[in-house]
């Protein structure tokens, strides 16, 4: 055969299957590839392994006990989820939250975002193998998680944020140790931006893979930091406030294709590490600025949310969370609907992945952040 | 009778190196690697068991002798792990590991590890091809590929040094260099060898699927590790021998760079006068454990901050960088040999 021809040569696909529970795999999951060599041909994705019928459990639970449930619909981001219901509770209820109250809100979620962020560049590290950012960056989100500890007395599953307020208002001494965190990890980034974002290797593993462009983004209703690494400017936080953000003063940070280019694995990476930026300062003005007065939160054992529906958007770590609930009347909620942002990235998957090396799979599933929790529910 | 005896003496050296030198040190490389990486990490590290986690080593080791392999043993793989300890043993008396335990000091002697590596791939190769699954035979390939990536840079940089000395004689290189740095290889023919050193070691690295060029072998990379229903006694094998790969690949670039056995010239010459080599054997050989240990634990530090690279990677690197500089090596030494 002449070397002109080499071109034409064809070699057979060999399909490939992983998951639910695997290795290569962060979440359970099982996908279903066709490899032309070490090329992603094809990919297809099966969910449902950790279906747990959580609309159901909270349409059966009361008022009350339906903000134990919505925090497992991902334990990691757990605030936000208690955040979005009880806002739409409060909505249809017309109950109005003091300003303390917003403001501790505020920091929890703030914190959670931290928590989450900082977990995903640690797992992303590992993934790659760089073992020692593993280690600093879990070390730094057990900080975080102390602060957790002071609130809430729970590092994971918090129950904190109640229909009409929170749960408890701040312990002793939390916002000065909040502050006093918040300068600590400050210092941090810039060893991880040295650690990893400039590291030559870092770069070469996660650049130029796993890209989404805006317009895919859009199709698959992707949000949040994938969304803005590939370069669209969209924050719930500025573009529709709730909470007390607008008392913030905060920038959004865009994918500009930094050593890449825009919608790839290291933007996604670089997008967390900015919003860590972000979110540091955000708690630190929050922790500030945060007024004294009442908190409020409803401890009688019924609450009474009047016949009606509300659905609530905010933005969560991983993009937005929007909650629909309808209300009877009754001691429960009649019905209750998440639309959370990994639903639509794992729809993006059998597109991302095409004509990706298999090596690359684990840190692209990694960098796109996919709670399955979340699309599990 | 001489051919029996040759035989014998060969077989006691060997063994006289295996349980006397590289087991030893096998513990403490590994246990100064795990307490540096700790360190590094800002963790503990293992403390449990033993004085500051001292005896973690033996701990896993009786563990895994313990543990149950779960694993029939096919012919062909006995044949294959039959084939790594043959040839594994028979280098070890090649390796310049003191001046009195050379056994083949012959013009090949330089190319032994490289033609020992070549049979530890194609064992390797023949090892995991014959499984039906698309991992292994994907781990074959890659460490294959990881072989030819890092083979051509450390031939091409062999024979600089072979240049530089004018043979390839392990005994020759290293007489060549004395105990003071000044001497080594390593800054003769200025910046040559130097760049040639670091050519070599991760030449090395990619041969032998050291972290962080372990793609072919990493159970994230690849869905499943290359020999993944390894447990216990195999498990512990295959750990032992991966251990003496990189080891013996640092043994070689101490020989050839950094110095070799040679002790403070005082001492040696009063060593050699002695009439019972013992002594001589023992700190020659430590010497060069003591450097090839720490140059181990170097790579192993540098493997836990450096993401792993993929196998295209590698091969880039091997072609675009790696090989270019080798032959430069090689041009700039000849040069300065003849100049």
């Amino acid at each position: 055969m002449s070397i002109q021809n080499i071109e034409h040569l064809e070699t057979d696909h060999i399909p490939f299957e992983l998951g639910p529970l695997h290795p290569l795999l962060p979440v359970p999951l099982k996908v279903f590839l066709e490899l032309d060599g070490e090329t992603i041909v094809s990919c297809k994705v099966e969910t449902g392994f950790l279906r747990r019928g959580l609309a159901r459990l909270i349409e059966n639970a009361t008022w009350r006990q339906g903000t134990v449930w919505v925090g497992r619909m991902d334990s990691e981001t757990g605030v936000f989820y208690e955040l979005a219901y009880a806002m739409a509770a409060e909505k249809i209820a017309a109950i109005r939250v003091s300003k303390r109250s917003q403001y501790i809100r505020m920091i929890l979620c703030e914190m959670n975002r931290l928590t989450n962020h900082l977990r995903y560049m640690a797992k992303l590290a590992q993934v790659i193998g760089a073992t020692s950012a593993f280690h600093y960056l879990m070390r730094d989100r057990e900080r975080i998680l102390e602060l957790f500890e002071l609130l809430s007395g729970a590092r994971f599953n918090y129950n904190f944020i109640k229909i009409g307020g929170v749960a408890q208002d701040v312990s002793e001494g939390f916002v000065e140790r909040t502050i006093e965190v918040c300068e600590g990890l400050q210092h941090r980034l810039n060893e991880y931006n040295e650690l990893l974002t400039l590291n030559y290797f870092f770069i070469e593993r996660l650049g130029f893979t796993g890209v989404v462009f805006p317009d895919q983004a859009h199709r698959y209703s992707v949000s949040g930091p994938n969304l803005r690494a590939c370069g669209v400017n969209q924050d719930l936080r500025k573009s529709a406030p709730y909470l007390r953000y607008d008392d913030l003063v905060f920038t959004v940070p865009v994918g500009a294709g930094q050593y890449s280019v825009p919608g790839d694995s290291h933007q996604r990476f670089l997008m967390r590490l900015s919003e860590l930026d972000q979110s540091l300062s955000l708690l630190k003005q929050a922790a500030e600025q945060i007024p004294a007065g009442e908190f409020d939160a409803f401890f009688e054992k019924d609450i009474h949310v009047p016949k009606g529906s509300a659905a609530i958007a905010i933005e969560g770590p991983r993009g937005e969370i929007i909650c629909e609930l309808s209300s009877s009347g009754g001691p429960q909620p009649e019905k209750i609907r998440f639309k959370t942002p990994s639903q639509g990235v794992l729809s993006l998957l059998t597109e991302v992945l095409k004509g990706a090396n298999l090596s690359d799979l684990p840190s692209v599933l990694c960098s796109l952040d996919i709670s399955i929790s979340e699309v599990d529910q | 009778m001489q051919g029996t005896a040759f035989f014998l003496d060969y077989f006691v050296q060997v063994l006289k190196t295996f349980w006397l030198g590289l087991l030893p040190f096998w513990f403490l490389v590994s246990f100064v690697e795990v307490k540096l990486v700790a360190d590094l990490q800002a963790r503990v590290g293992p403390n449990q068991v033993g004085k500051a986690g001292s005896g973690q080593f033996f701990y896993d080791l009786l563990k895994l002798l313990q543990k149950r392999s779960g694993h029939s043993g096919t012919f062909k793989e006995w044949l294959g792990w039959f084939a790594y300890f043959f040839v594994f043993f028979a280098t070890l008396a090649a390796w310049p590991m003191h001046s009195k335990g050379i056994l083949s000091n012959s013009d090949f002697a330089l190319f032994v590890p490289l033609l020992s590596t070549s049979i530890l791939t194609l064992i390797s190769l023949f090892l995991t091809s014959q499984k039906k699954t698309v991992e292994k035979t994907l781990a074959s390939f890659r460490s294959a590929g990881f072989f030819v990536a890092g083979i051509f840079p450390a031939l091409i940089i062999l024979i600089s040094v072979g240049v530089e000395v004018g043979g390839y004689q392990w005994k020759e290189i290293i007489d060549q260099q004395s105990f003071l740095p000044g001497s080594w290889i390593l800054f003769k023919s200025f910046p040559f060898h130097f760049v040639g050193f670091f050519i070599l070691l991760i030449a090395g690295v990619f041969i032998f699927n050291v972290q962080p060029v372990d793609a072919a072998t990493h159970s994230l990379d690849l869905s499943s590790e290359q020999f993944p229903s390894l447990s216990g006694v195999f498990l512990l094998l295959l750990r032992m021998i991966r251990f003496f790969m990189r080891f013996s690949w640092c043994i070689a670039l101490v020989a050839l760079y950094l110095g070799g056995w040679n002790l403070p010239h005082q001492l040696q010459i009063a060593l050699q006068q002695a009439a019972d080599p013992g002594w001589l054997i023992f700190l020659e050989t430590l010497w060069t454990f003591v450097k090839a240990g720490l140059l181990s634990v170097g790579i192993a530090l540098c493997s836990h901050i450096i993401p792993r690279i993929r196998i295209d990677q590698a091969s880039d690197i091997a072609c675009r960088i790696l090989s270019p500089l080798a032959v430069l090596v090689l041009l700039g030494v000849t040069l300065y040999r003849l100049f």
